[in-house]
């Protein structure tokens, strides 16, 4: 087990790596590096104090060697957009979005979890049916539209919720639910698929007939057994879920790292871009192993070699 | 009653709530040939060739005295705007076929590209194995655990926005689940008799991963490929969304949703309509997926 997670610590690493050298090597390669960090309409004189200021005007590999160090001593550069370290303005945006992340995982675990527990036990049935419907349309619809069309309801016509902007409990609520909806899908069909199959197995069965009350053993014992998958997924979803907050919290103008990142691609801040990129895939990368490492744990049957 | 006798076999007596079988038979048995979602892909493509003879308007011509015009069937909208106009007058109808057509060059380039790289890859993986093998699962590996819209926002600063880069994002981005499961697919395959024929009969190894095996992988292919099509249309409509896909006058669904994205209070129209387009066409895509695995190759309903 300790040998599993050290190789698989050794592996992440590995993958950091390579995420910072492709993504310095993208910015280096056909096009003038200088054009991503300036406007399009600067002046000839302008991008020379820049190249010589961010080091551009030296050979690639002394760059890449400047970069690493700087990536070991925390230091991500300076954005050119914001004026300061990279990480002083994308942090206060990182808690934001893991603000609208926390409460929608709750939405989502809240929403699928039961809902596909029902649906396996109702298997064929309307409810089933009807979750069916559900999952399909989740995973058809874009996360956007979904989102604007929430607007329209509870902002425009009936006025309950606000349309956007970052405030109390309230604007949260319409943001959260919209990046949920396609976690929600997932998990749902998870849960139903596993539920059902350990629904089927021989304990189970032996349960009822003892006679143990039929919310027991649905709740208690088959979920239990039936948690591992979905436990995986919803450690992926997680992720899955700071991503697609680049498109959420630009539909409510929420104020976190994806729509940083979306206007540090508009401002031509590669700096930004960049660290933005660095952080997702590390979270990406900590968050498979912890759930890796967690399945081991939780299900002795699995053995790593 | 048949339906007592189907479910009464083994379960009801332990527990009367457990699922019938007979059910589950009856509604899959409903869905059998989707032609709902087959019609929808067909009228989408014949829209998307043949656009510009149902298109009533010019779709990037703005008409200033008719901006904000609604549906027909709202008050004041008139049937010669159709689906209403946006906020520069120009027809939403004609936007929307000319969205579908940027749609089908999306799927028309980003499939086959996914195809053209992952399959390929996926072949040398499975039939060379050894360090080869290695070597291509773990860039696999990287790709698989990269997630797509980092990747996306990391080349758009190189790559400038536009419909090129779009299909070449997509393309880059879309491949690696191919070569995973194509890799699985030749493993089994090349240790079938047929292979070590060939072999001996003196087929050189081209011959025998594209006249052999290439043909034992297409059904999964085409899986595959069907199942991708909504999320590679979810994608493309994202980035345009985010303002980083096709730029005007190119008019794709998620670019027009993201223009009617300011005017929700007052013209709800443009921005409902192209998400209606993208719900249908996705979820006809799906569901003829679905249909399309369960024929071909039941083995990959974890997909």
């Amino acid at each position: 087990m300790a040998n599993y997670i050290i190789r698989r610590i050794f592996f992440g690493f590995i993958s950091m790596f390579a995420v910072v050298t492709v993504v310095f090597f993208l910015g280096r390669t056909g096009v003038d590096p200088v054009s991503l960090f300036v406007p399009i309409d600067a002046r000839a004189d302008d991008v020379e104090y820049v190249r010589k200021r961010l080091g551009l005007d030296k050979p690639v590999y002394v760059q890449y060697g400047v970069y690493l160090s700087g990536i070991v001593q925390g230091d991500f550069g300076k954005s050119m957009r914001w004026g300061s370290p990279v990480q002083e303005v994308a942090f206060p945006r990182l808690l934001a979005t893991l603000q609208l992340v926390w409460l929608s995982g709750i939405i989502i675990l809240g929403v699928a979890i039961p809902v596909g527990v029902y649906s396996a036990v109702y298997r064929g049935k309307a409810f089933d049916t009807f979750g069916k419907a559900f999952a399909l349309f989740g995973q058809s619809a874009p996360t956007f539209w979904i989102g604007l069309m929430l607007i329209i309801l509870f902002a425009v016509v009936w006025h309950v919720l606000p349309a956007g902007g970052r405030g109390d409990f309230r604007n949260l609520i319409l943001p959260a639910f919209t990046l949920g909806i396609f976690g929600m899908a997932a998990i749902t069909r998870l849960t139903r698929s596993s539920m059902l199959n350990v629904l089927d197995s021989d304990f189970v069965k032996m349960l009822r007939a003892k006679g143990v009350p039929e919310r027991t053993v649905l709740w208690r014992h088959a979920l239990k057994n039936a948690a591992l998958p979905v436990l995986t997924l919803a450690g992926l979803q997680m992720v899955g879920l700071m991503l697609g907050a680049v498109v959420t919290e630009t539909v409510f103008s929420w104020p976190g790292l994806g729509r940083l990142a979306v206007e540090a691609v508009f401002a031509r801040d590669y700096a930004m871009v960049q660290f933005i990129v660095l952080m997702g895939s590390f979270l990406f990368i900590t968050v498979n192993l912890v759930v890796d490492v967690l399945y081991a744990y939780l299900d002795p049957r699995i053995r790593y070699t | 009653m048949k339906n007592l006798f189907a479910g009464g076999r083994t379960q009801a007596a332990v527990a009367p709530s457990l699922p019938v079988a007979r059910r589950r038979f009856r509604f899959s048995s409903l869905m059998q040939v989707p032609y709902i979602p087959m019609f929808i892909i067909v009228v989408f493509m014949i829209v998307a060739v043949f656009g510009s003879v149902f298109s009533p308007y010019d779709p990037g011509l703005p008409n200033l005295r008719s901006t904000y015009r609604p549906p027909f069937w709202q008050e004041g909208g008139s049937t010669n705007f159709l689906l209403g106009t946006d906020n520069l007058g120009r027809d939403m109808f004609s936007r929307l076929i000319l969205g579908a057509r940027v749609s089908l060059i999306v799927i028309a380039v980003g499939i086959p590209g996914h195809i053209a790289i992952g399959v390929t890859l996926g072949l040398i993986s499975g039939y060379m194995g050894r360090g080869v093998d290695t070597l291509i699962q773990r860039v696999v590996d990287v790709y698989l655990a990269f997630p797509t819209i980092l990747l996306a926002l990391a080349l758009i600063p190189v790559l400038g926005p536009g419909m090129k880069s779009i299909l070449i994002i997509i393309i880059v981005t879309g491949w690696a689940g191919y070569a995973r499961i194509i890799r699985a697919e030749v493993l089994s395959v090349k240790s079938r008799d047929f292979v070590a024929l060939a072999k001996v009969a003196g087929a050189s190894e081209l011959r025998i991963m594209l006249n052999h095996i290439l043909p034992q992988v297409v059904n999964t292919i085409l899986v595959i490929s069907t199942l991708q099509v909504g999320s590679v249309i979810i994608f493309e409509a994202s980035l345009s969304f985010l303002g980083i896909g096709t730029q005007p006058p190119l008019s794709s669904w998620g670019q027009i949703l993201s223009d009617g994205r300011q005017f929700v209070s007052t013209a709800w129209w443009i921005a409902f309509f192209p998400g209606i387009c993208i719900v249908l066409l996705c979820l006809s895509a799906n569901l003829l997926g679905d249909w399309v695995r369960d024929k071909l190759d039941p083995r990959l309903r974890q997909l």
